[in-house]
């Protein structure tokens, strides 16, 4: 069977997503040796682009430039990847959205020019479909393998819809909600990452984005009976997924 | 047969334990007391109402690994037992209690869990009696009490400057009579028996506050409640309540293999996560929170104790209570339930 052919692909983004690819240090000879790696300029020149059975694509749709590449990749793609919570849920971009470009052109550039075409920050569902979403401020490494093995198995990944909290609990952490009253994120964040911030006494900041079945009202609810009140609750949240969907909250 | 420790020769004891096999004890770190392992007794600490998680971490490990396997053609397996020895110290009766419980589902009936029975041999229950009920514990409500001995294989009761101590079972009596030889005094009988009679009567002021009686025959008919509706809304999924229980038992088994090796694991589950039910199809029996909620409220008072004799999957330990973040817990629900009936 021939190897499959892949393409890793960054739109508005840090790059750090496919820095953990690169990163992989133990497993990166075996992960290029399962797979034809036609494009990932990261890590190599001369991309071949023709076609793709995977995409993996990393980052927010910020710039027509970002929107013209992705439905791009999408149409020569077979199965296109979210990789981070860029990609994901529109991350770090857009938690100032609701600011507008304009607005972010004259504080950050001193213009009122739209120097880059810019809109706000979307997740990539938001302009194409998307088959698998892996969230993560960088994408965890271990995720990562688990979600190409399955891929290169044929099957889609299963996605594991636990939140932080579970990981908080596989470490035995004090519950920094609970017990210390601050503001943290994780039961309503997506987890895998071994709750690496709670683990060292710092609340969690939602940045695998929100998990699946989030309960955002009951997570209002209990840090407004601790003193924050929703507007403070909201941004947190928006921090890493503008979309979040806070509606349902009082 | 009854017996008094000294303090000084308890930990002796102890020392003596921790040089030939894994040594579990309460042990405080950060302000929170954990049953982990430690390397002495200088590590123990004797002054804490409960640890905040239980004797399930070393019987019924959140991770453990089952067995190796090798595919090169042909399917050769190695099983992986877990034969080290280990002795867990300063159990309190909930948590005894809790080893009892777990021992009908894992151990009784016709198949039983090779790994789990293997850790129990191995393993020696040594219990210490509640002096200070947290306000959170309300083991009473079962028919348990701060004197509980359950499976303790030695159990412990402070008695002002010493240990009252009674070995309980075989295991129990080779300890006293091996390692614990000249360490034990006779006690005497009368007094001993009024020192566990103190502690089987001391009050947990909680307890008295939940009465779980008759709640497994209320529930036989509240499967279709608005009560699950409601009480799900306010459930923030975050699993911890069924992590930090000592009576939850469900797991995952996972196969991870790279290059033709691979290993077999298994690992905590929770049925308060979508994933737990999902099926290969995509399809799941219990595709909101509600379902998830009752089924674990229901399993614990309700289809356990059909199952199994009478007995509820739960011993008032409290952890629970002490943890889940927006307060949903076993001893809210058994009063809400309770009160539901009474006003219908």
């Amino acid at each position: 069977m021939a190897k499959p052919k892949v393409g890793i692909f960054g739109l508005t983004s840090c790059a750090g997503d496919q820095l953990v690819v690169v990163n992989l240090e133990d497993e990166l000879l075996d992960v290029v040796g399962a797979i034809d790696l036609r494009s990932f300029i990261m890590a190599a020149s001369n991309p071949v682009e023709d076609e793709f059975d995977v995409a993996l694509v990393e980052g927010s749709v910020v710039t027509a430039e970002d929107e013209e590449r992705l439905r791009e990749i999408r149409a020569k793609s077979k199965l296109l990847v979210a990789i981070g919570t860029c990609a994901v849920w529109g991350g770090i971009p857009g938690a100032l959205n609701d600011l507008g470009r304009n607005t972010l052109y004259r504080i950050v550039y001193g213009t009122d020019e739209d120097l880059f075409k810019a809109s706000v920050a979307r997740p990539l569902k938001a302009v194409v479909p998307v088959d698998f979403a892996l969230p993560g401020c960088p994408i965890e490494k271990h995720q990562f393998l688990e979600a190409l093995a399955s891929l290169l198995h044929g099957d889609l990944p299963i996605a594991h819809n636990t939140p932080v909290c579970l990981d908080c609990r596989f470490n035995e952490n004090l519950c920094l909600l609970k017990a210390k009253g601050q503001l943290c994120l994780g039961p309503v964040t997506a987890g895998g990452c071994r709750a690496r911030c709670p683990s060292h006494g710092l609340p969690c900041e939602g940045c695998h984005g929100p998990v699946e079945e989030a309960n955002f009202a009951s997570e209002v609810a209990i840090l407004q009976e601790k003193g924050f009140s929703r507007e403070r609750v909201a941004r947190a949240i928006r921090n890493f997924a503008h979309q979040a969907d806070l509606a349902r909250t009082s | 047969m009854l017996m008094t420790i000294a303090p000084d020769n308890l930990k002796n004891l102890l020392d003596k334990l921790a040089r030939d096999r894994l040594l579990v004890a309460p042990s405080m770190e950060d302000g929170v007391t954990r049953l982990k392992p430690v390397h002495s007794a200088a590590e123990i600490a004797f002054d804490y109402s409960n640890t905040a998680t239980s004797i399930k971490d070393f019987l019924f490990p959140q991770s453990e690994d089952l067995l190796r396997f090798v595919t090169d053609g042909t399917l050769s397996i190695e099983e992986i037992k877990p034969e080290r020895a280990q002795v867990a110290f300063g159990l309190r009766p909930c948590d005894l209690a809790s080893v009892a419980l777990m021992d009908k589902v894992l151990l009784g009936g016709e198949f039983s869990d090779a790994h789990y029975q293997t850790r129990r041999n191995n393993t020696l229950l040594i219990g210490l009696a509640c002096e200070n009920p947290a306000d959170t514990c309300f083991c009473t409500t079962y028919g348990y009490n701060p004197g509980w001995a359950g499976a303790a294989d030695v159990m412990l009761y402070k008695d002002g400057d010493k240990y009252l101590a009674e070995a309980l079972t075989d295991k129990g009596r080779e300890l006293v009579g091996g390692p614990g030889e000249g360490l034990f005094k006779p006690a005497d009988e009368a007094a001993g028996e009024a020192v566990k009679k103190a502690y089987a009567e001391k009050d947990v002021p909680f307890g008295k506050e939940v009465d779980v009686q008759g709640i497994d025959k209320i529930l036989d008919g509240f499967f279709y409640d608005q009560y699950w509706d409601d009480i799900s809304k306010k459930c923030i999924g975050c699993g911890t309540c069924t992590y930090v229980c000592p009576t939850c038992h469900c797991f995952l088994l996972t196969d991870e293999a790279r290059g033709g090796q691979g290993l077999r694991f298994r690992c905590w589950d929770s049925c308060m996560f979508a994933n737990y039910t999902k099926m290969a199809s995509g399809a799941n029996p219990r595709p909101t929170k509600k379902e998830r909620v009752r089924q674990r409220f229901m399993h614990k008072l309700n289809y356990y104790p059909n199952r199994y004799g009478g007995s509820y999957l739960c011993t008032g330990c409290g952890r629970c209570v002490a943890m889940c973040p927006v307060g949903l817990h076993i001893a809210g629900v058994i009063k809400d339930v309770k009160g539901v009936k009474a006003h219908a």
